[in-house]
């Protein structure tokens, strides 16, 4: 059996209305059994890669399998042992969580009884109890977007893509969400593929994970793996005032982030910072580098480049990526 | 062995049972259920089919009201035949339950087929105080169970052009102009409310293009209308033909995986 459930060969696939790639020639591997997160800008391509993975969608160019098998060879055999939850779907109207639970169990097979002895366990599993007799449109945006993950982690199946299954959720609720596809993964085997935009998630559930941006991978690894692979320095420190831009630039590549200024560097170039501040009375945070610096600096690089470029048209360069 | 292995190597007989299995459960989730917790819709399918039905009967002072009857029948399964085509749109659209069955077992005429039987539960009151007129009226059992088989055909014609519609169809409001656009095009337009033989000459074989004239001229025949023998065997083998037509476009054409 091969050790990639996924596997996507010079993938393209360009949409015809807008004629621009959407994933324009992406290579990637999926190892069974994990958690694997895809990461990206918004339109980064990350849902064209899972529609065509769950074979909603035909690629324009290149190959993907699934399971081995080609999605465009064979599609039903593939089909079989998968489940979605899309991005951005709503419950229907008029059936409660104990209904959508029930269809998305019999319209894959399963008789009645088998149906209701596995709704209770999981709308226990999400804290849907309460309502499971409430009709989905009663019911806040959270909880119906708990409704649409209970439909897919119910099934039967090898493989399940989430696409961004826990927007709209609050951090209690995203807990539960990880602590379920964390057992799922460990106790039952299954693979998870999963995108967020929510960087401690990724972090948190990952095994594996990439970073995509116009259909080609900035980062691959685990979390840990592209950290390090992707920012050198281990430790950011936040400063929120009594340091200028410059000053800080002079002690590491310092970015602004909202209303901080934020430095990448060393551990102990940290502590000089730290003890600058005491003298100057102002508070810092230190911190490790998180998977969202990285995504930031790798995914939002061009971002950055082009406002770099309007800067240095409109006035003299404020930016430095200077290192000590 | 899970419940995947053991359907990887399922026998011809339990693929059947389990699609329909996966109808039943699709069909009474989707249509047969929000009937009953909200019987207040049931009201909409009457309304139309049964508005012209009561024009048609006061307007002609009783005169039509054997091709107003049958046209009563044709439109409400045709209407909800078509209605298929916006719900499916809503379905695939806001709740994305086309995406969600496109990658599980579910095939497109399973799919479909669930679907357009919800309707047709839906459409079922209506039909049967039509059929119940039509009955008291005189029309024997056997004849009945032909008018049924009519409706039967009409209903697999229609679903077909809307199940087709909606897999096109990027947006709701489109699916809903589209869909009243055709149900007027085929259900008022030609003779299915009024008799053929009114209609110019040079028009009825304009008519004869749509598959609801043939319903219901069927109708109206099943009724005690007379007809020419020739015109009653066109419109037999017109209307199977509509239906496998439609059928095959729906199976074959659609939309159910986008490119």
């Amino acid at each position: 059996m091969s050790e990639s459930i996924i596997e996507a060969q010079d993938l393209v696939k360009i949409y015809r209305k807008t004629k621009v790639p959407a994933i324009d020639g992406l290579t990637l591997d999926i190892k069974r059994r994990g958690i694997f997160t895809l990461l990206g800008r918004n339109g980064a391509g990350k849902t064209t890669f899972l529609r065509i993975a769950t074979t909603q969608l035909v690629p324009t160019s290149g190959t993907m399998r699934v399971f081995g098998i080609d999605v465009m060879e064979d599609p039903k055999s593939i089909r079989r042992r998968i489940a979605i939850t899309p991005q951005e779907a709503r419950p229907l109207f008029t059936l409660n969580p104990r209904d959508h639970i029930a269809l998305s169990l019999m319209m894959r097979g399963a008789s009645r009884a088998e149906a209701n002895a596995k709704i209770d366990p999981v709308l226990r599993t999400l804290d849907l109890a309460d309502v499971g007799k409430v009709h989905s449109e009663e019911l806040s945006g959270g909880l119906r977007q708990r409704i649409l993950i209970a439909m897919t982690i119910v099934c039967d199946v090898e493989l399940m893509f989430l696409d961004e299954p826990t927007i709209g959720l609050d951090p209690l609720g995203r807990r539960k969400v990880w602590q379920e596809l964390i057992r799922l993964k460990n106790k039952e085997g299954r693979t998870i593929v999963l995108t967020t935009h929510y960087m401690d998630e990724a972090e948190a559930l990952s095994d594996d994970l990439a970073i995509i941006d116009r259909g080609h991978v900035l980062a691959k690894g685990n979390p840990r793996e592209v950290k390090q692979r992707n920012i050198g320095p281990k430790t950011r420190v936040d400063v929120a005032e009594g340091f200028t831009f410059e000053e800080l630039s002079s002690y590491g590549t310092t970015i602004r982030a909202g209303n901080l200024l934020r430095v990448f560097t060393t551990d102990e170039v940290a502590q000089e910072i730290s003890r600058e501040a005491l003298r100057r009375k102002v508070p810092i945070s230190i911190s490790p580098v998180t998977l969202d610096d990285v995504f930031v600096q790798l995914a939002g690089g061009e971002i950055e480049e082009e406002e770099r470029k309007v800067e240095n048209q409109e006035e003299e360069p404020q930016r430095g990526v200077l290192t000590k | 062995m899970t419940v995947q292995e053991t359907r990887r190597h399922e026998t011809l007989s339990q693929s059947i049972r389990r699609n329909l299995r996966t109808a039943g459960a699709i069909g009474y989730y989707l249509g047969i259920l929000p009937m009953v917790r909200i019987p207040t819709l049931l009201p909409f399918v009457f309304a139309t089919p049964f508005t012209i039905l009561f024009i048609l009967y006061i307007g002609g002072e009783g005169q039509l009201i054997t091709s107003a009857l049958a046209g009563a029948l044709v439109m409400t399964v045709a209407q909800q035949g078509l209605i298929l085509g916006a719900d499916l749109t809503v379905f695939k659209i806001d709740h994305k339950f086309q995406a969600i069955s496109v990658a599980s077992p579910v095939s497109s005429f399973t799919y479909m087929f669930s679907i357009a039987l919800s309707e047709l539960v839906f459409a079922a009151p209506p039909v049967i105080v039509l059929l119940l007129i039509i009955n008291h009226a005189g029309v024997g059992l056997f004849a009945i169970l032909e008018i049924i088989s009519v409706i039967l055909l009409t209903w697999i014609t229609t679903s077909s052009i809307g199940f087709f519609l909606s897999t096109y169809v990027l947006n709701t409001r489109t699916a809903f102009i589209t869909v009243t656009f055709i149900s007027t095009l085929i259900s008022i337009l030609p003779p299915v409310f009024y008799p053929i033989k009114i209609l110019p000459a040079y028009l009825r074989p304009l008519a004869e293009l749509t598959p609801t004239t043939h319903a219901s001229i069927l109708i109206q025949s099943l009724e005690g209308v007379h007809f020419s023998s020739q015109q009653i065997t066109l419109s037999w083998v017109a209307l199977p033909i509509f239906a496998v037509a439609f059928l095959s476009l729906a199976l074959f054409k659609a939309r159910w995986r986008e490119s």
